[in-house]
């Protein structure tokens, strides 16, 4: 118990630092709502973590998720629970997954940048990605295609467009359609 | 399973939907022309297309009654009837019941029809109440100031951090156990002591006791038994003298002994004084059991005393 409760403050700390944590979570995230999408489940949980908070109400903006609900391991919170660091282990953020006549709304979901080969873009290079041409080793956008990026020294995560429009620098986390 | 019956998906015996008695509404009903339908003024419309809505033709029960089973032109009276040849008599008393029976039905389903219009016109009033209910309500200015926003939470810390008292709570926690383990590590260390303490009584730590030990050892009579196992029966072998009997090992384990000598245990408990409530308790029953065993022998006593005055 008191080990555990060790590891939890650990984790907590480590959660908190945004910008160095490693992507090795969001790709497991990646590849777990491709495989429910897939399996037409109607709810998926991924780990309650800042990065993955946002990400999914990046996903939720867009129209790819229909909820997004705070809960425990045990399914969706029914009255509203407080997050402490006895219970952060337990939580988990629950995705309502979206199907159109019977097809995933949410078809790919993958890394751009990855732990061992981070992507970072400058401002220009985000505009000429967004206008549809290729940035690197990065395949060119699909219509309908959304990015995710992490703009230099910030912890929030935005949408290709929106930093574009802000003219950031930053770095590409994950690409959705 | 008949030819027809897949269109039915699979299933046999299915009973057709009941036929409505009342083709055309049953009653009148005024038509209130709904404001955002039809055509709007000022616009054609097709040929051979009614402008504005038909209601259909209303035929109440009673004129589908006369139309269909209306009461005969002469009626007969029952003496008539029995001079009636047998035909003419069931088709007179046939027609008769006929009438009657679908008199009833219309009655029944005009009954049933209003029935459900009374129940759809509750449903509708309890839905407009509802209705009205729902649109009163507004969100209270509590609710709108406190509840939180996703953008809240993404501002905010993710996790609460402890407070004080639960701080104090966890580190009182950690201390008790850390305590606990301690003295579980304490317990059982001084345990070997004792066992290592009363083993130390059979180690050789003068030169008399190692010889005393080595002569032992190397004496041959002692020996002289187990080199004869092999050619033993087994009765022989039972017979040889074993020193760590059966009762020995079990007195060991009441009296928490080790290696021949009181364990930590028994020591901890002569300490607490547990030990001097133990023999206590026995030697007041035992005292107790004397009495006892005196008391008896005194009645026994007694009891031939007077048996032999019975006999002389």
């Amino acid at each position: 118990m008191l080990a555990l409760t060790g590891i939890i403050s650990t984790v907590y700390r480590t959660t908190t630092a945004t910008s160095t944590m490693s992507l090795v979570k969001l790709a497991n995230v990646c590849a777990h709502l491709q495989n429910v999408s897939m399996a037409k489940a109607p709810l998926a949980s991924i780990p309650y973590t800042r990065l993955h908070l946002q990400i999914a109400f990046g996903l939720y903006k867009e129209g790819f998720i229909s909820s997004l609900q705070r809960g425990s391991q045990n399914g969706p919170d029914i009255t509203p629970v407080e997050v402490t660091p006895d219970n952060v282990s337990t939580r988990r953020l629950w995705l309502g997954m979206k199907y159109r006549q019977g097809m995933p709304v949410l078809s790919k979901f993958q890394l751009i940048s990855k732990p061992n080969r981070r992507v970072y873009a400058e401002a220009e290079d985000l505009r000429s990605f967004a206008s549809g041409n290729r940035f690197r080793f990065v395949k060119p956008l699909m219509p309908g295609e959304i990015v995710f990026v992490r703009p230099k020294g910030a912890k929030e995560v935005i949408n290709l467009h929106e930093a574009v429009k802000k003219q950031v620098a930053g770095e590409l986390l994950c690409r959705v359609y | 399973m008949g030819k027809g019956v897949m269109k039915f998906g699979g299933k046999s015996g299915l009973l057709p939907k009941p036929k409505e008695i009342f083709k055309q509404p049953y009653k009148h009903q005024v038509y209130k022309k709904q404001t955002d339908l039809g055509y709007a003024e000022g616009i054609l419309h097709p040929k051979k297309i009614t402008r504005d809505y038909i209601p259909p033709k209303v035929s109440t029960p009673e004129q589908l009654l006369k139309r269909s089973a209306h009461e005969p032109v002469k009626k007969f009276t029952e003496e008539e009837i029995a001079k009636m040849p047998i035909n003419q008599q069931f088709k007179v008393k046939n027609a008769q019941m006929r009438r009657e029976y679908l008199k009833d039905s219309y009655e029944k389903e005009v009954e049933r029809l209003e029935k459900l219009e009374k129940h759809a016109e509750l449903l509708k009033l309890d839905e407009e109440k509802l209705a009205q209910e729902a649109a009163k309500h507004t969100q209270s200015k509590a609710e709108f100031f406190t509840s939180p926003t996703l953008e809240s939470y993404l501002n905010g810390p993710l996790v609460r951090p402890r407070t004080p008292e639960e701080q104090e709570t966890l580190r009182i926690k950690r201390e008790s156990n850390r305590l606990q383990t301690r003295l579980n590590v304490d317990t059982q260390r001084a345990a070997s002591l004792f066992e290592l303490y009363n083993a130390s009584i059979n180690f050789a730590i003068t030169e008399e006791k190692l010889e005393k030990l080595v002569d032992a050892a190397f004496d041959s009579k002692a020996d002289e038994a187990w080199n004869n196992v092999a050619s033993s029966t087994p009765n022989k072998i039972s017979a040889v003298k074993n020193h760590v009997t059966f009762d020995n090992a079990l007195v060991d384990i009441v009296l928490d002994n080790v290696n021949k000598g009181p364990g930590y245990e028994a020591v901890e408990d002569y300490l607490n004084g547990f030990t001097d409530d133990i023999k206590e308790l026995a030697e007041q029953i035992k005292r107790e059991k004397n009495l006892q065993d005196i008391e008896a022998a005194n009645e026994n006593l007694n009891k031939v005393a007077e048996m032999k005055r019975t006999d002389v």
